[in-house]
């Protein structure tokens, strides 16, 4: 596709001249009454690297954000003419107007730090995927009803049923889905122990905050105050005090409220 | 004490076995030194899953990597014991890295790919497969494939962009491997781990594999400090596999001259000659036959008119 190859080009040329603007719009879903437990996770994972990196947005809140985005996830971040979604392109993104969190870090670093984001967007991403779609209990008394609150009636019906495919196609795909509940969350436990056995008892994961550090915050933070009738991913995670102190901390740093 | 069985996808290009899941437990045991009898076998019917690798220990049957190390571990085979906590946690995170960025390029290289599909794929599992299986099991294969591509790159994407990106990705990923390889012998330590059995699975079908389209095993030849340690470890654990193959090639190149390819027509040449012969004598006969050139005389032998004449004369004599 050619528009494809020349936003690449742009963004690696023309944009990095440019300064972050002002007017810098991020765009998820209602965040009361229909963002589910794996998107309001990434949506508060970007915000809170967007906070790091002391770039100021604003949050807009769109019942059709996932359509509007170019990758069809939430969120994502409208920047002059550029429209850019999901964590790590962002990430890419805002290093390429020279805005970074991990330039002082050493390639060996670096690649450990790519090595854990996928762990979170490996397993984490995929036991939300699963409670929220899959889990009958949750499915029927939680994500049914929020996902189809925007939509009129056999609109909404037929949303969640497309879009439950969808996720049960790719939990499939990836070997999730033939996993019993106790196995999901065996799974989460051991990424749980080794993000806090790399973590220790260090305020960041590298020393200062980076997109990491954003990665867990989103994750851990909307788990832990997300109420679900399956409490078990809820308690895995507490289990873990490091993680959760370090998404306190970054909560009461980044999104204190005035 | 253990008698450990393992069915296996068979072995080509000096490789023990041309799956990737396969390469893994073998190389995995390889390293901890675990007796163990491998079997290639040509059709994964009966299997759990539907594919190989099988792994059996008595009443114990296994199908993924994961499962069978922690069997090993209870049978106090472990590579892993000289791994920290710290160490433990990154290798896992690796791992799941692996899984993410460059499972699915290799998926897509193998099955997805079209040209590679139809020029390496399906003849090698052809080949590995017994002859009902050989024409059910690679499309099987080449769907569930295409399938993990959709459902992470979207249905309708452009098959183009998703190359692009899934490569790119993988290109990516393969750079931050060399990173942390850098000039050591193992990721971790001097000594094998069960991360070095999963990065030599994924990579050195890559590098030896004939692959029609090489975009993906370029990315891997490219970059000098993993393919040596895929040479190293092959070398290493693999030995009389890559000795034997290219023993083997190496009789098929001297022979391969004109005595080969006559040696290769034989039986055909053979019968094509005796059925032609046999042709032309027919027709040729059945032609003279026809057309009164010689006649076949049964009454040189016995006649009965002959004998009826001979009777009615004499009786004309007699009255």
């Amino acid at each position: 596709m050619p528009e494809y190859s020349l936003k690449d080009s742009i963004i690696t040329s023309l944009n990095a001249q440019e300064p972050w603007p002002d007017n810098v719009m991020l765009f998820q879903p209602y965040e009361v009454e229909q963002i589910l437990l794996p998107d309001n996770a990434s949506c508060l994972a970007v915000q809170a690297f967007l906070k790091m990196c002391n770039l100021p947005f604003e949050v807009e809140m769109r019942w059709n954000a996932e359509f509007m985005s170019p990758s069809g996830r939430v969120p994502f971040i409208k920047c002059g003419a550029f429209v850019v979604s999901e964590l790590e392109p962002i990430v890419q993104f805002a290093a390429n107007k020279g805005v970074s969190l991990c330039s002082r870090l050493s390639s060996e670093e670096k690649a450990e730090m790519r090595a854990y984001m996928s762990l979170i967007t490996n397993v984490l991403v995929n036991a939300e995927l699963y409670i929220s779609w899959i889990h009958e209990e949750t499915f029927n008394s939680v994500t049914k009803t929020r996902n189809s609150s925007v939509y009129p009636w056999p609109l909404g019906w037929i949303q969640t049923r497309s879009k439950r495919n969808a996720v049960t196609k790719r939990l499939k795909a990836l070997h999730w889905h033939d996993k019993t509940l106790d196995q999901v969350l065996a799974d989460v436990e051991q990424c749980c122990k080794s993000l806090s056995q790399r973590l220790g008892d260090r305020d960041y994961f590298f020393g200062s905050p980076t997109e990491l550090d954003a990665l867990v915050f989103g994750h851990v933070f909307t788990i832990i105050t997300t109420r679900l009738p399956c409490r078990g991913l809820a308690e895995t995670v507490l289990r873990h005090s490091s993680l959760v102190s370090l998404a306190k901390r970054i909560d009461e740093k980044y999104f204190k409220r005035p | 004490m253990a008698n450990i069985e393992l069915d296996i996808w068979r072995g080509d290009w000096g490789l023990a076995s041309i799956d990737v899941e396969c390469l893994k437990i073998l190389t995995y045991m390889k390293f901890i030194g675990v007796p163990v009898r491998v079997r290639e076998c040509k059709s994964p019917f009966f299997t759990p899953k539907g594919t190989f690798p099988v792994m059996r220990d008595g009443s114990t049957v296994l199908t993924n990597f994961e499962a069978v190390v922690e069997h090993l571990k209870t049978l106090h085979y472990n590579t892993d014991v000289h791994l920290d906590s710290k160490l433990e946690a990154e290798a896992s995170a690796f791992t799941q890295y692996l899984r993410e960025k460059l499972y699915p390029a290799i998926q897509y290289a193998w099955w997805v790919d079209e040209k590679n599909y139809s020029e390496l794929t399906r003849p090698t599992y052809a080949k590995a497969l017994s002859l009902p299986f050989n024409f059910y099991y690679p499309s099987k294969f080449q769907s569930s494939a295409q399938e993990m591509v959709d459902a992470l790159y979207g249905e309708h994407a452009d098959l183009k962009d998703v190359e692009r990106t899934i490569y790119s990705e993988a290109e990516k990923c393969l750079k931050t491997l060399s990173d942390r390889l850098g000039e050591s012998e193992y990721f971790f330590g001097n000594r094998p781990s069960t991360f070095d059995a999963t990065v030599f699975a994924y990579l050195a079908p890559l590098v030896k594999a004939p692959f029609p389209n090489p975009t993906l095993s370029n990315h891997v030849k490219g970059i000098a400090n993993l393919s040596r340690y895929v040479a190293r470890i092959n070398q290493k654990n693999f030995r009389h596999v890559t000795d034997e193959y290219n023993k083997q090639n190496k009789s098929k190149n001297t022979t391969s001259t004109q005595s080969d390819r006559e040696a290769a027509n034989f039986p055909h040449q053979t019968r094509n000659k005796v059925l032609a012969a046999i042709f032309a004598t027919i027709a040729m006969t059945g032609f003279a036959v026809a057309n009164g050139l010689f006649t076949v005389n049964f009454k040189d032998e016995f006649d009965p008119t002959q004998d009826y004449n001979d009777m009615f004369e004499n009786d004309e004599d007699d009255n």
